[in-house]
Protein backbone atom coordinates (compact mmCIF):
# COMPACT_ATOMS: atom_id res chain seq x y z
CA UNK A 1 0.00 0.00 0.00
CA UNK A 2 1.33 3.67 -1.16
CA UNK A 3 0.44 5.97 1.52
CA UNK A 4 0.75 9.72 0.79
CA UNK A 5 3.05 12.19 1.95
CA UNK A 6 0.67 13.40 4.57
CA UNK A 7 -0.09 10.25 5.60
CA UNK A 8 3.61 9.33 5.88
CA UNK A 9 3.99 12.94 7.96
CA UNK A 10 1.18 11.78 10.42
CA UNK A 11 2.53 8.35 11.00
CA UNK A 12 6.12 9.67 11.78
CA UNK A 13 4.66 12.26 13.96
CA UNK A 14 3.31 9.03 16.14
CA UNK A 15 6.51 7.78 15.99
CA UNK A 16 6.29 5.29 12.92
CA UNK A 17 10.27 5.85 12.24
CA UNK A 18 10.13 3.83 8.64
CA UNK A 19 7.98 6.38 7.38
CA UNK A 20 9.92 9.36 8.13
CA UNK A 21 12.56 7.54 6.62
CA UNK A 22 10.32 6.92 3.55
CA UNK A 23 9.92 10.06 3.68
CA UNK A 24 13.38 11.71 3.83
CA UNK A 25 13.55 8.78 0.26
CA UNK A 26 10.91 10.70 -1.55
CA UNK A 27 12.31 14.30 -0.98
CA UNK A 28 15.95 14.22 -0.75
CA UNK A 29 17.31 14.34 -4.28
CA UNK A 30 14.46 17.58 -4.92
CA UNK A 31 15.66 19.14 -1.76
CA UNK A 32 19.21 18.15 -2.47
CA UNK A 33 18.76 19.57 -6.27
CA UNK A 34 17.15 23.01 -4.94
CA UNK A 35 19.68 23.79 -1.91
CA UNK A 36 23.00 22.86 -4.48
CA UNK A 37 21.06 24.87 -7.45
CA UNK A 38 20.64 28.17 -4.82
CA UNK A 39 24.04 27.16 -2.87
CA UNK A 40 26.12 26.35 -5.63
CA UNK A 41 28.46 24.13 -3.28
CA UNK A 42 27.71 20.51 -2.18
CA UNK A 43 28.70 20.83 1.19
CA UNK A 44 26.56 23.20 2.14
CA UNK A 45 23.71 21.68 -0.03
CA UNK A 46 24.19 18.38 1.90
CA UNK A 47 23.67 20.52 5.27
CA UNK A 48 21.41 21.92 4.21
CA UNK A 49 19.21 19.53 3.44
CA UNK A 50 20.43 17.60 6.81
CA UNK A 51 19.02 20.70 8.45
CA UNK A 52 15.60 20.55 6.34
CA UNK A 53 15.15 16.92 7.75
CA UNK A 54 16.20 17.56 11.18
CA UNK A 55 13.39 20.56 11.23
CA UNK A 56 10.86 19.12 9.73
CA UNK A 57 11.06 16.02 12.09
CA UNK A 58 11.67 18.71 15.12
CA UNK A 59 8.36 20.63 13.75
CA UNK A 60 6.13 17.23 13.11
CA UNK A 61 3.62 18.28 15.95
CA UNK A 62 2.92 21.52 13.98
CA UNK A 63 1.60 19.35 10.90
CA UNK A 64 -1.98 18.45 11.21
CA UNK A 65 -4.11 16.37 8.25
CA UNK A 66 -5.17 19.57 6.73
CA UNK A 67 -1.70 20.74 5.85
CA UNK A 68 0.15 19.64 2.44
CA UNK A 69 3.39 18.25 2.76
CA UNK A 70 5.41 19.45 0.01
CA UNK A 71 4.86 22.67 0.50
CA UNK A 72 5.40 22.81 3.94
CA UNK A 73 8.76 20.81 3.32
CA UNK A 74 10.20 23.43 0.63
CA UNK A 75 8.99 26.50 2.72
CA UNK A 76 11.29 25.21 5.51
CA UNK A 77 14.35 24.33 2.75
CA UNK A 78 14.11 27.74 1.29
CA UNK A 79 14.19 28.88 4.31
CA UNK A 80 17.30 26.94 5.51
CA UNK A 81 19.19 27.55 2.39
CA UNK A 82 18.51 31.79 2.87
CA UNK A 83 20.30 30.90 6.23
CA UNK A 84 23.15 29.59 4.68
CA UNK A 85 23.62 32.63 2.24
CA UNK A 86 23.22 34.90 5.30
CA UNK A 87 25.42 32.97 7.16
CA UNK A 88 28.24 33.10 4.75
CA UNK A 89 31.56 35.40 4.95
CA UNK A 90 32.26 37.24 1.95
CA UNK A 91 35.43 35.35 1.62
CA UNK A 92 33.47 32.70 1.60
CA UNK A 93 31.58 33.46 -1.33
CA UNK A 94 34.85 33.89 -3.08
CA UNK A 95 35.63 30.28 -2.23
CA UNK A 96 32.17 29.01 -3.30
CA UNK A 97 32.44 30.35 -6.67
CA UNK A 98 35.90 29.47 -7.17
CA UNK A 99 34.99 25.70 -6.31
CA UNK A 100 31.82 25.88 -8.77
CA UNK A 101 34.00 27.08 -11.82
CA UNK A 102 36.52 24.23 -11.18
CA UNK A 103 33.77 22.05 -11.08
CA UNK A 104 31.91 19.63 -7.95
CA UNK A 105 32.29 16.14 -8.03
CA UNK A 106 28.66 16.16 -6.30
CA UNK A 107 27.46 17.26 -9.83
CA UNK A 108 30.02 15.60 -12.36
CA UNK A 109 27.11 14.38 -14.51
CA UNK A 110 27.51 15.54 -17.86
CA UNK A 111 26.07 18.26 -18.59
CA UNK A 112 25.42 20.50 -21.92
CA UNK A 113 27.54 23.38 -22.82
CA UNK A 114 24.41 25.39 -22.39
CA UNK A 115 23.58 23.57 -19.20
CA UNK A 116 27.04 24.36 -17.56
CA UNK A 117 26.50 28.07 -18.97
CA UNK A 118 23.54 27.74 -16.97
CA UNK A 119 24.66 26.48 -14.09
CA UNK A 120 26.68 29.31 -13.55
CA UNK A 121 24.52 31.76 -14.27
CA UNK A 122 22.26 30.72 -12.13
CA UNK A 123 24.73 31.42 -9.11
CA UNK A 124 24.90 34.79 -10.39
CA UNK A 125 21.36 35.90 -10.33
CA UNK A 126 20.45 37.93 -7.38
CA UNK A 127 19.54 35.59 -4.42
CA UNK A 128 15.65 36.80 -4.63
CA UNK A 129 14.76 35.66 -8.16
CA UNK A 130 17.07 32.93 -8.03
CA UNK A 131 15.33 31.08 -5.66
CA UNK A 132 11.97 32.01 -8.00
CA UNK A 133 13.49 30.29 -10.86
CA UNK A 134 15.11 26.94 -9.29
CA UNK A 135 11.22 26.15 -7.67
CA UNK A 136 9.89 27.47 -10.97
CA UNK A 137 11.72 26.11 -13.51
CA UNK A 138 13.62 23.58 -12.02
CA UNK A 139 11.24 21.72 -9.61
CA UNK A 140 8.30 23.05 -12.24
CA UNK A 141 6.37 24.50 -9.22
CA UNK A 142 3.02 26.62 -9.42
CA UNK A 143 2.50 30.10 -9.32
CA UNK A 144 0.56 29.48 -6.62
CA UNK A 145 2.64 27.12 -4.74
CA UNK A 146 5.54 29.05 -5.36
CA UNK A 147 4.08 31.98 -3.45
CA UNK A 148 3.06 29.91 -0.73
CA UNK A 149 6.38 28.47 -0.42
CA UNK A 150 8.04 32.28 -0.34
CA UNK A 151 5.35 33.54 0.95
CA UNK A 152 4.89 36.34 -1.17
CA UNK A 153 1.77 37.64 -3.29
CA UNK A 154 1.61 35.80 -7.15
CA UNK A 155 2.72 39.02 -8.84
CA UNK A 156 5.99 39.81 -7.25
CA UNK A 157 6.71 36.17 -7.53
CA UNK A 158 5.63 36.02 -11.40
CA UNK A 159 7.80 39.46 -11.68
CA UNK A 160 10.53 37.80 -9.60
CA UNK A 161 10.50 34.56 -12.05
CA UNK A 162 10.61 36.91 -15.52
CA UNK A 163 13.42 39.13 -14.29
CA UNK A 164 14.97 36.34 -13.16
CA UNK A 165 14.72 34.40 -16.98
CA UNK A 166 15.14 37.60 -18.23
CA UNK A 167 18.55 38.02 -16.91
CA UNK A 168 19.24 34.43 -17.37
CA UNK A 169 18.62 34.71 -20.89
CA UNK A 170 20.89 37.83 -21.78
CA UNK A 171 23.72 36.55 -19.59
CA UNK A 172 23.74 32.78 -21.85
CA UNK A 173 23.48 35.38 -24.82
CA UNK A 174 26.59 37.50 -23.64
CA UNK A 175 28.25 33.54 -23.51
CA UNK A 176 27.68 32.74 -26.93
CA UNK A 177 28.64 36.19 -28.26
CA UNK B 1 9.13 48.90 -32.53
CA UNK B 2 6.46 49.33 -29.68
CA UNK B 3 4.71 46.39 -31.38
CA UNK B 4 7.98 44.57 -30.29
CA UNK B 5 7.66 45.40 -26.79
CA UNK B 6 4.15 43.96 -26.99
CA UNK B 7 5.75 40.73 -28.48
CA UNK B 8 8.02 40.25 -25.18
CA UNK B 9 5.01 40.32 -23.10
CA UNK B 10 3.51 37.06 -25.13
CA UNK B 11 6.73 35.28 -25.06
CA UNK B 12 6.99 35.52 -21.31
CA UNK B 13 3.43 34.54 -21.08
CA UNK B 14 4.16 31.58 -23.15
CA UNK B 15 6.71 30.11 -20.86
CA UNK B 16 4.46 30.44 -18.57
CA UNK B 17 1.69 28.85 -20.71
CA UNK B 18 -0.60 31.73 -20.45
CA UNK B 19 -1.04 32.74 -23.72
CA UNK B 20 -5.01 32.43 -25.34
CA UNK B 21 -5.42 31.17 -28.87
CA UNK B 22 -5.71 34.91 -29.86
CA UNK B 23 -2.34 36.10 -28.70
CA UNK B 24 -0.60 32.65 -30.01
CA UNK B 25 -1.83 33.67 -33.14
CA UNK B 26 -0.40 37.17 -32.87
CA UNK B 27 3.16 35.85 -31.52
CA UNK B 28 3.64 33.59 -34.69
CA UNK B 29 2.63 36.14 -37.47
CA UNK B 30 5.03 38.61 -35.67
CA UNK B 31 7.86 36.21 -35.47
CA UNK B 32 7.28 35.16 -38.67
CA UNK B 33 8.16 38.56 -40.02
CA UNK B 34 10.20 40.18 -37.53
CA UNK B 35 13.74 38.03 -36.73
CA UNK B 36 14.73 40.56 -33.54
CA UNK B 37 11.65 39.02 -31.70
CA UNK B 38 12.19 35.51 -33.61
CA UNK B 39 15.57 35.27 -31.74
CA UNK B 40 14.62 36.35 -28.06
CA UNK B 41 11.62 33.71 -28.15
CA UNK B 42 14.13 30.82 -29.55
CA UNK B 43 16.54 32.58 -26.82
CA UNK B 44 14.25 32.32 -24.01
CA UNK B 45 13.17 28.91 -25.07
CA UNK B 46 16.88 27.71 -25.29
CA UNK B 47 17.10 28.87 -21.13
CA UNK B 48 13.75 27.44 -20.14
CA UNK B 49 14.55 23.91 -21.74
CA UNK B 50 18.57 23.95 -20.33
CA UNK B 51 17.10 24.77 -16.71
CA UNK B 52 14.14 22.07 -17.03
CA UNK B 53 16.79 19.45 -18.36
CA UNK B 54 19.19 20.53 -15.50
CA UNK B 55 19.56 16.44 -14.13
CA UNK B 56 18.22 16.24 -10.85
CA UNK B 57 20.74 15.07 -8.32
CA UNK B 58 21.48 12.51 -5.85
CA UNK B 59 22.70 13.91 -2.20
CA UNK B 60 24.01 10.12 -2.13
CA UNK B 61 23.24 7.38 0.12
CA UNK B 62 25.06 7.87 3.60
CA UNK B 63 22.53 10.89 3.99
CA UNK B 64 19.66 9.17 5.07
CA UNK B 65 21.39 7.09 7.76
CA UNK B 66 22.98 10.31 9.08
CA UNK B 67 19.38 12.13 9.34
CA UNK B 68 18.54 9.04 10.67
CA UNK B 69 21.13 8.60 13.63
CA UNK B 70 20.83 12.19 14.25
CA UNK B 71 17.43 12.18 14.70
CA UNK B 72 16.52 8.44 16.24
CA UNK B 73 19.43 8.29 18.52
CA UNK B 74 19.37 11.41 20.51
CA UNK B 75 16.27 11.42 23.13
CA UNK B 76 13.30 13.32 22.20
CA UNK B 77 13.71 16.94 21.69
CA UNK B 78 12.14 18.09 24.34
CA UNK B 79 13.79 16.33 26.47
CA UNK B 80 17.30 17.33 25.07
CA UNK B 81 16.49 20.81 25.41
CA UNK B 82 15.91 20.10 29.40
CA UNK B 83 19.15 18.22 29.56
CA UNK B 84 21.09 21.29 27.62
CA UNK B 85 19.53 23.73 29.96
CA UNK B 86 20.75 21.71 33.35
CA UNK B 87 24.23 21.26 31.67
CA UNK B 88 24.25 25.17 30.91
CA UNK B 89 22.99 25.61 34.16
CA UNK B 90 25.64 23.89 35.79
CA UNK B 91 28.44 24.69 33.46
CA UNK B 92 27.57 28.03 34.40
CA UNK B 93 27.84 27.59 38.13
CA UNK B 94 31.06 26.00 37.71
CA UNK B 95 32.38 28.73 35.40
CA UNK B 96 31.05 31.67 38.38
CA UNK B 97 33.12 29.85 41.18
CA UNK B 98 36.19 29.39 39.21
CA UNK B 99 35.99 32.46 37.85
CA UNK B 100 35.40 34.09 41.52
CA UNK B 101 38.08 32.41 42.73
CA UNK B 102 40.73 32.92 40.03
CA UNK B 103 39.58 36.87 40.08
CA UNK B 104 39.35 36.26 44.08
CA UNK B 105 42.69 35.50 43.88
CA UNK B 106 44.58 37.99 41.69
CA UNK B 107 42.51 40.64 44.23
CA UNK B 108 43.98 39.03 47.12
CA UNK B 109 47.50 39.04 45.12
CA UNK B 110 47.06 42.37 44.34
CA UNK B 111 46.34 43.34 47.70
CA UNK B 112 49.23 41.85 49.42
CA UNK B 113 51.41 43.59 47.11
CA UNK B 114 49.84 47.09 47.12
CA UNK B 115 49.00 47.07 50.87
CA UNK B 116 52.71 45.91 51.49
CA UNK B 117 53.77 49.28 49.42
CA UNK B 118 51.36 51.31 50.46
CA UNK B 119 52.18 50.44 54.34
CA UNK B 120 55.68 50.19 52.75
CA UNK B 121 56.64 46.23 54.46
CA UNK B 122 59.16 46.51 51.83
CA UNK B 123 62.78 45.77 53.80
CA UNK B 124 65.26 47.47 52.03
CA UNK B 125 67.83 45.84 53.77
CA UNK B 126 66.77 42.30 51.78
CA UNK B 127 67.33 41.01 48.49
CA UNK B 128 64.10 40.40 46.17
CA UNK B 129 63.61 36.81 46.72
CA UNK B 130 64.17 37.62 50.50
CA UNK B 131 61.78 40.47 50.50
CA UNK B 132 59.13 37.68 48.89
CA UNK B 133 59.74 35.29 52.02
CA UNK B 134 59.96 38.06 54.44
CA UNK B 135 56.36 38.89 53.20
CA UNK B 136 54.97 35.67 53.38
CA UNK B 137 56.56 35.02 57.21
CA UNK B 138 55.19 38.22 58.09
CA UNK B 139 51.78 37.24 56.68
CA UNK B 140 49.95 38.04 59.44
CA UNK B 141 50.75 42.09 59.42
CA UNK B 142 48.67 41.55 56.24
CA UNK B 143 45.19 41.43 58.17
CA UNK B 144 46.07 44.89 59.29
CA UNK B 145 45.79 45.58 55.64
CA UNK B 146 42.62 43.73 55.12
CA UNK B 147 41.05 45.73 57.83
CA UNK B 148 42.52 48.97 56.53
CA UNK B 149 40.25 48.04 53.02
CA UNK B 150 37.23 46.58 54.86
CA UNK B 151 37.14 49.09 57.46
CA UNK B 152 36.33 51.37 54.83
CA UNK B 153 32.30 50.83 53.60
CA UNK B 154 33.01 52.35 50.20
CA UNK B 155 36.55 50.62 49.36
CA UNK B 156 34.49 47.17 50.79
CA UNK B 157 31.54 47.71 48.90
CA UNK B 158 33.39 48.84 45.59
CA UNK B 159 35.10 45.76 46.17
CA UNK B 160 32.50 43.52 46.61
CA UNK B 161 31.29 45.08 43.16
CA UNK B 162 34.17 44.83 40.89
CA UNK B 163 34.30 41.25 42.03
CA UNK B 164 30.92 40.47 41.41
CA UNK B 165 30.88 42.09 38.33
CA UNK B 166 33.65 40.80 36.71
CA UNK B 167 33.12 37.19 37.74
CA UNK B 168 29.67 37.41 35.99
CA UNK B 169 30.88 39.16 32.95
CA UNK B 170 33.65 36.32 32.40
CA UNK B 171 31.19 34.15 32.83
CA UNK B 172 29.04 35.79 30.22
CA UNK B 173 31.88 35.66 27.63
CA UNK B 174 33.40 31.65 27.97
CA UNK B 175 29.70 30.90 28.26
CA UNK B 176 28.94 32.78 24.82
CA UNK B 177 31.98 31.59 23.34
CA UNK B 178 30.82 27.94 23.90
CA UNK B 179 27.26 28.13 22.91
CA UNK B 180 28.63 29.83 19.22
CA UNK B 181 30.81 26.60 19.35
CA UNK B 182 27.63 24.35 19.93
CA UNK B 183 25.81 25.73 17.40
CA UNK B 184 28.33 26.15 14.89
CA UNK B 185 29.46 21.83 15.62
CA UNK B 186 25.18 20.81 15.67
CA UNK B 187 23.92 22.66 13.31
CA UNK B 188 20.22 22.91 14.14
ZN1 LIG C 1 9.45 42.16 -33.10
Amino acid sequence: MVFTDEQLAIKSQQGDKQAFEELIKRYQKPVFTICYRYLGNSQDALDAVQETFIRIYNKLALFDANNTFRPWLYKITVNIAKDFIKKRKPWEELDFSLKSELGDPQANIELTQVQEQIKKALLKLPEKYRMAVILRHIKELEYQEIANVLNLPLNTVKTHVRRGRDILRIQLKEVEL
Amino acid sequence: MNECMNIYELIQKELDGELTTKEMELLDKHCSHCFACQELRQDFFQTIYGLNNLPELDPGEALIETIMNTIYSKSPAQKNISSKGLTGIVAGLVLFCSSGIFLLGSVIISLIAGGLLYLGYENFSLGFIENIIYWLTYGYNLLSVFKHVFNNPYSSIFLVTVLLLSMVSFTILVMLLYSRRIINYEKV
